[in-house]
C-alpha cells in the first residue's frame, strides 16, 4: 500500500510537470472507485458517471493546488464528495428527488451483469435494496458521506477522517449516529410494508 | 434533523439506545473490525454484562448486512481491492479479454478445419483413428481407475452443487448460521455474547464482501428475509432430516458456474467435415 502511495504522489508530481500521460495513469487507477463512491452518494448509475467525470476534470483544473500534504486518495476522495453534494443540492433547487422517484429501481443496475435470479427472489431482492438506497439517501449529507465512504469504498477511520478533514472521533460518531438512523428507517419501512 | 427523526419514530416501537454506555465509539470500532485485540476483548467483556450494547450491535449487524446486499446488487459484487488490483496494473475494457479469447477460439477451430481440409484421406483416416484409440485407452484406463480406487468418504468435490457432497461439519455450520440470523430477528434480545461476537465476526462473510475483501461468491437463492420480514416474528429451523440438510446446504452454497466452455471433440470436427 505504502508503494502504491508513492507511486501516485509521484505521478501527480509529473502530471504537474506537464505529463498528459501521468494523469491518465490516475484516472486508470482511481476510476472505478470514485464511481463506487459516487454511486453510493447518488444512487443512480448515470449520476455517478457524470459525477466521476467532473471529479477528474475538477482534479486535473486544481492539480497545481495539489501540495502532496495528503494523498492523493483522500484528494480525490474529497472532490468526489463535493461534486456528490454540490450535484444533490442542485438537483433538490430544481425539484428532483431521483432517490425517490418510483422507477429508479430500474436505474440502480448493476455494474457487472447480475446473477440470474428467479422472478420471486429478484423482486424481493430489488425490494429490499430499495429500502436500504432510499434509507441511506435520506441522510444528511454528512452521515450519507461516511456510511458510503465506509461501506462503499471500505476506507478505515483514519482514511476517511483524512479525506473530509475531521477528527477521528467524529467519524466513529457520525458513522454510529448514521447505523443508528437506518436501523430506525429501515425498521419503519418494514412496519409499513408488514401493515399492508 | 433531531426532530425529524423523533416525528418519523412516533409510529415505530422504541429501541434502546447506547446513550446510557457511552460507547459508541468501541462498538463502532468493534464493528468494524478496527478495534485493536485488547479493544476488541474489552468490548466483548463488556457486551456479556450489557445487554443494550449487544442489541445494538445485532442491530447495526443487520444494517451492515443490508447495506451489503445493496453494494453487492450496484456494484456486481466487485470489492474495493479487486478495483485496485485491476486498476494498479492497467485499465482493460470489460469485453477487451472476452473478445480476446473468442477470437482465439475461432481461430484455433479455423486452423483446426484448415489441416482437415488441405490434408490427403489418409491422413484424415490416420488422426480420426488415433484420436477414437486415444478415446478408448482413455476410457478403459478411467473404468480400470475408478474399479481399483476404494470408496473415498464423502468429501467436498469440484463437482457441481448438485452433485456435490458436504460434510456433516459443513452443513452444520451453514446451519449454525442460518439459525443465528433467525434467531437475531425473531428474538435479538435473546442472544449471549458469544453469538454476537459470531455474528459480527461473519458479518463481513464471504457471500457479501469480507475483511480479507476476498470476491464474494453468489448465493444461489439463498432464504433471504423479505422487507416485510425485517424484524418480525419468523419461524426457525426445527429438527431436519439429512435429506432435508442436504438441499438446504445446496441451496445455501454459492452457485457454481454449471456450464463448462464446450470444447469441439475430435470426432464433432470429423464428422463436420466429412459432411
Amino acid at each position: 500500500m505504502e508503494t502504491a502511495a508513492s507511486s501516485d504522489e509521484q505521478i501527480v508530481a509529473r502530471a504537474q510537470a506537464g505529463d498528459a500521460e501521468a494523469f491518465g495513469e490516475i484516472v486508470r487507477r482511481w476510476e472505478r472507485r470514485i464511481f463506487a463512491l459516487s454511486f453510493g452518494m447518488l444512487g443512480r448509475e448515470e449520476d455517478a458517471r457524470d459525477a466521476t467525470q467532473e471529479t477528474f476534470l475538477a482534479a486535473f483544473r486544481n492539480l497545481r493546488g495539489f501540495r502532496g500534504e495528503a494523498k492523493v486518495s483522500s484528494w480525490l476522495h474529497r472532490i468526489a464528495v463535493n461534486q456528490c453534494i454540490t450535484r444533490q443540492r442542485r438537483a433538490k433547487v430544481r425539484g428532483e428527488t431521483a432517490l425517490d422517484e418510483e422507477g429508479e429501481a430500474a436505474s440502480s443496475a448493476s455494474f457487472f451483469t447480475p446473477a440470474e435470479k428467479s422472478p420471486a427472489s429478484a423482486a424481493e431482492s430489488r425490494e429490499r435494496t430499495e429500502a436500504v438506497r432510499r434509507a441511506v439517501n435520506a441522510l444528511p449529507p454528512e452521515l450519507r458521506q461516511v456510511i458510503v465512504m465506509k461501506e462503499f469504498e471500505e476506507l478505515t477511520f483514519q482514511e476517511i477522517a483524512s479525506a473530509l478533514e475531521i477528527p477521528l472521533s467524529t467519524v466513529k460518531s457520525r458513522l454510529y449516529t448514521a447505523l443508528k438512523q437506518l436501523h430506525l428507517r429501515l425498521n419503519n419501512m418494514a412496519s409499513e410494508v408488514a401493515g399492508r | 434533523m433531531n426532530e425529524k427523526l423523533s416525528r418519523e419514530q412516533q409510529p415505530a416501537e422504541a429501541s434502546s439506545s447506547t446513550g446510557q454506555c457511552a460507547r459508541a465509539a468501541e462498538l463502532v470500532s468493534y464493528l468494524y473490525h478496527e478495534a485493536s485485540p485488547a479493544e476488541a476483548q474489552e468490548f466483548e467483556a463488556h457486551m456479556e454484562r450489557c445487554a443494550s450494547c449487544r442489541l445494538e450491535t445485532i442491530e447495526f449487524v443487520q444494517v451492515r448486512r443490508s447495506i451489503g446486499d445493496w453494494r453487492t446488487e450496484a456494484l456486481g459484487g466487485v470489492t474495493s481491492s479487486a478495483l485496485d488490483a485491476a486498476a494498479a496494473h492497467s485499465f482493460v475494457p470489460i469485453n477487451g479479454p472476452i473478445k480476446e479469447s473468442a477470437a482465439r477460439q475461432r481461430s484455433a477451430l479455423a486452423a483446426i478445419r484448415e489441416f482437415f481440409m488441405l490434408s490427403p484421406g489418409w491422413m484424415r483416416a490416420a488422426t480420426a483413428f488415433a484420436g477414437l484409440a486415444f478415446c478408448v485407452l482413455a476410457l478403459v484406463a478411467f473404468t480400470h481407475l475408478s474399479e481399483s480406487t476404494p470408496h473415498m468418504p464423502a468429501v467436498a468435490s469440484e463437482k457441481s452443487p448438485a452433485e456435490k457432497i458436504y460434510s456433516k461439519q459443513e452443513v452444520d455450520q451453514m446451519l449454525a448460521r442460518v439459525k443465528l440470523d433467525n434467531e437475531a430477528s425473531r428474538q435479538p434480545q435473546a442472544l449471549d455474547q458469544k453469538q454476537v461476537k459470531t455474528m459480527v465476526a461473519t458479518v463481513d462473510a464471504p457471500t457479501q464482501h469480507g475483511p480479507a475483501r476476498q470476491p464474494p461468491r453468489r448465493i444461489a437463492a439463498a432464504p433471504s428475509p423479505s422487507l416485510a420480514n425485517y424484524s418480525p416474528v419468523r419461524h426457525g429451523s426445527s429438527n431436519m432430516s439429512p435429506r432435508e440438510r442436504q438441499q438446504l446446504a445446496e441451496v445455501l452454497l454459492p452457485q457454481e458456474s454449471r456450464d463448462e466452455e464446450k470444447l469441439p471433440r475430435l470426432s464433432d470436427l470429423l464428422d463436420n467435415d466429412s459432411n
